[in-house]
C-alpha cells in the first residue's frame, strides 16, 4: 500500500507551518525527513502519522483519507516511535511492552522472536524499562512498533539522546529494516552525515519551509544537503559526506 | 511474577479471617459459637443474638466490604489515567457534590423542619448531588484537550462547591450543623439491607466496566501518545473513567458518607504487594487489599472495649496517611509506577 500527502497543510491550532505538501511514501522504503531545527520535521511526521490533525488537505492511507479511519484501525496501519523515554512508565516489563503491541494485529510468537533477535533485545526481555540504558530502551520501543505489524512505521528522532555508538548502530539497523521487513519506514533525524549515504527516499524541508522530495541520486545531483544545511559558518563536503566549519 | 496466585489467595483468606473477626466486635460481647449459630440459622430475628448479627453487624460489615471494593478501584483508575500518585476518587468533585446536596437538605431547606429530614432524604440528596457533578464532568470532558485540565476542573469544581457548603454551614443553626457534620464523619453502621441491595448493582456495574477497561489502562502506561498509536480510544476511555469512578464514589458517598483516603492509599498498597503495573493484577489486588483495610478500619472504629463508636472517616484517614508516608520511605522508587 501507499501512504500519501495531498495538498497537506500542517501546523498547530490554525497556524500553518508547512503548506501544500505532496508526498508518496512506499512500503519497503527508508524515508528520511531532514531539515534544520524548527523547520517542521516533527510536525510533518506527526501529521503524516495522524498524531495531529492536518489544517487542510489530506493524508491518504492506501485509498482512504486517514482522518476517516478510526484510531483502532489506524493502529493496524501505522506504528510510531518517539525520541527518548517520553512518559512511558518505568516499572513496565519489556515483555509487557511487547505484548501491548502484539495484540493490535494478533502477531505471532514466531514473529516476536524474529524481531526480538533483529533488535538484539533477547537479554533483557524480563527486565523493567527503568533498568535499561537509553539505547536499550529505544530498541525495545522500536521492537514494539514493529510487533504492531503495520505496513508503515513513523519514527520521530529515534536516535536522539543516544551515545555515538548507539546512534550509529541504530541508524544502520533502521536503514535495513524496510528491505528486511517490507515496511515503509519514515524517520526524522538530525544525523545528516549518517543517513546521507543511505539508499532511500529523502524529504527535505528548506529554510523557507518548502518541502522537496527525491531519491539518493537526486539528493546528490541537486546538492540538497549543501543547500539546506550549508552556510557562512558550516560547509558540507559532498565527496567526504561530512560537515566542516568554513 | 508467578507469586500472584499465592498473594491473591492469601488476601482472600485474610478477608475471611477479618470478616469473622469483625463479626465478633461490637458494643456487646457475643461468643463466636453463638455468632456462628446465628449465621447458620439465617435471619430469623428470633433472639437478640440473631438480631444483632443479622441487623447490625452483617450489614455494617458488608458496607465495609463494598467500600473496600469500590473506593480503591476508583482510586486506581484515577491514578493511572491522570498519571498522578495522589489522584483519588474525590478529585472529580463528586464527593463535594454529594456533600453540598446533603448540606442543602440538612441546613439549607431543612433548617426549620429538621425532623422531616430522614436518612432516606439525605441519601437521595447525596445521590442527586453526586449525579449532578458526574453529568457536568461528563459533558465538559469531551471539550477539554488534555486530561490535566480535567483534573484541575474537578479540583476547582470540588473546591468551589465545598466553599458554598461552607457558607451554608456558617449560617446554619447548631442542630442542623451537627446533623451535617455527623454525615461528613461517614458511617457504615447506618446502612440497611435494603440500602445494600441498592448499592450492590451499581458497584457491580462499576467493577465490570472497570475490568473491561484493563487493556486501555495498561496501554496508558506507555504514555498517551504511544497508547493512542496502539489504538487507545482516548475520549471514550476518559468518558468511561469518569463514569466508573463517579458511579463507585457516588454510590459509597451517598450511603456511607465521605470515606477518606482509602481510594488514594490502597492502590499503592496493592502495587507494593504485587510489584506490578499490570491492571489485570492491580484491579483485583486493589479491591482485595481494600476489603482487608476497610474491615480493619471498621473494627477499629468499633473501638473494641469502649462504649462509643469512632467515625469511620477519621479512622480511614488516620490509617491511610501513615500508610502512604510509610510507602514513600520504603518504596523510594515510586516513580517507576508513574
Amino acid at each position: 500500500m501507499q501512504w500519501k500527502a495531498r495538498q497537506l497543510s500542517a501546523g498547530y491550532s490554525g497556524k500553518v507551518i508547512l503548506d501544500n505538501v505532496n508526498l508518496d511514501l512506499e512500503q519497503g522504503t527508508f524515508h528520511v525527513i531532514l531539515g534544520l531545527n524548527g523547520a517542521g520535521k516533527s510536525t510533518l511526521l506527526r501529521t503524516l502519522a495522524g498524531l495531529q490533525p492536518g489544517i487542510s488537505g489530506q493524508v491518504i492511507a492506501g485509498e482512504r483519507p486517514l482522518a476517516s479511519i478510526s484510531l483502532k484501525e489506524q493502529a493496524a496501519l501505522r506504528s510510531i516511535v518517539l525520541s527518548g523515554r517520553q512518559d512511558v512508565v518505568g516499572g513496565l516489563l519489556v515483555e509487557e511492552v511487547l505484548q501491548m503491541a502484539m495484540s493490535v494485529n494478533n502477531n505471532t510468537e514466531e514473529n516476536k522472536n524474529r524481531i526480538v533477535g533483529l533488535l538484539h533485545i533477547e537479554a533483557f526481555r524480563n527486565r523493567r524499562l527503568h533498568t535499561l540504558s537509553d539505547g536499550e530502551f529505544q530498541r525495545v520501543m522500536i521492537a514494539r512498533a514493529l510487533l504492531q505489524d503495520t505496513p508503515f512505521v513513523f519514527m520521530d528522532e529515534p536516535t536522539a539522546h543516544l551515545d555515538v555508538v548507539a546512534r550509529i548502530e541504530l541508524m544502520q539497523l533502521l536503514q535495513h529494516l524496510p528491505e528486511e521487513l517490507g515496511v515503509g519506514l519514515i524517520i526524522t533525524t538530525h544525523e545528516v552525515e549518517l543517513v546521507a549515504q543511505a539508499a532511500g527516499h529523502f524529504i527535505i524541508i528548506d529554510a523557507d519551509r518548502n518541502v522537496h522530495a527525491g531519491d539518493a541520486d537526486w539528493l546528490k545531483r541537486e546538492h540538497m544537503i549543501s543547500r539546506t544545511f550549508g552556510g557562512d559558518k558550516v560547509r558540507y563536503d559532498e565527496a567526504q559526506g561530512r560537515f566542516y566549519t568554513s | 511474577m508467578r507469586s500472584y496466585p499465592y498473594k491473591i489467595s492469601g488476601l482472600i483468606i485474610l478477608i475471611g479471617i477479618l470478616f469473622l473477626a469483625d463479626l465478633l466486635i461490637g458494643s456487646v460481647y457475643i461468643s463466636f459459637q453463638n455468632i456462628w449459630n446465628a449465621l447458620l440459622s439465617g435471619n430469623t430475628g428470633a433472639d437478640p443474638v440473631s438480631v444483632i448479627v443479622w441487623q447490625t453487624r452483617l450489614p455494617r460489615i458488608l458496607a465495609a466490604v463494598l467500600c473496600g471494593l469500590a473506593l480503591p478501584l476508583a482510586g486506581l483508575l484515577m491514578q493511572t489515567f491522570f498519571r498522578n500518585p495522589v489522584a483519588g476518587p474525590d478529585m472529580l468533585g463528586i464527593t463535594a457534590g454529594a456533600g453540598f446536596a446533603v448540606a442543602m437538605v440538612t441546613m439549607g431547606l431543612g433548617a426549620a423542619s429538621l425532623s422531616l429530614v430522614g436518612n432516606m432524604t439525605m441519601i437521595t440528596a447525596a445521590v442527586a448531588g453526586a449525579i449532578a457533578v458526574l453529568v457536568l464532568m461528563l459533558l465538559v470532558a469531551g471539550r477539554l484537550r488534555d486530561h490535566i485540565s480535567l483534573l484541575i476542573l474537578g479540583l476547582m469544581l470540588g473546591t468551589a462547591i465545598s466553599a458554598i457548603t461552607g457558607i451554608l454551614q456558617y449560617f446554619s443553626n447548631r442542630e442542623a450543623l451537627k446533623r451535617f457534620i455527623m454525615w461528613t464523619f461517614g458511617s457504615l453502621g447506618g446502612v440497611t439491607w435494603e440500602q445494600l441491595a441498592w448499592m450492590f448493582p451499581f458497584i457491580l456495574i462499576g467493577i465490570i466496566v472497570a475490568w473491561s477497561m484493563t487493556r486501555s489502562l495498561n496501554l496508558l502506561l506507555a504514555g498517551e501518545t504511544y497508547a493512542v498509536s496502539m489504538g487507545l480510544p482516548l475520549r471514550k476511555t476518559r468518558w468511561l473513567l469518569i463514569l466508573v469512578a463517579g458511579l463507585l464514589t457516588g454510590t459509597i458517598t451517598a450511603f456511607c458518607g465521605p470515606i477518606a483516603f482509602i481510594g488514594i492509599a490502597v492502590p499503592h498498597v496493592a502495587r507494593l504487594i504485587f510489584r506490578t503495573t499490570d491492571h489485570r493484577i492491580l484491579i483485583p489486588g486493589s479491591m482485595l487489599a481494600g476489603v482487608c483495610i476497610m474491615l480493619l478500619c471498621d473494627m477499629l472504629s468499633q473501638a473494641p472495649g469502649f462504649e462509643f463508636v469512632l467515625p469511620v472517616n477519621s479512622i480511614t484517614a488516620i490509617m491511610g496517611a501513615p500508610m502512604v508516608i510509610w510507602l514513600l520511605f520504603r518504596n523510594n522508587n515510586l516513580r517507576q509506577y508513574f
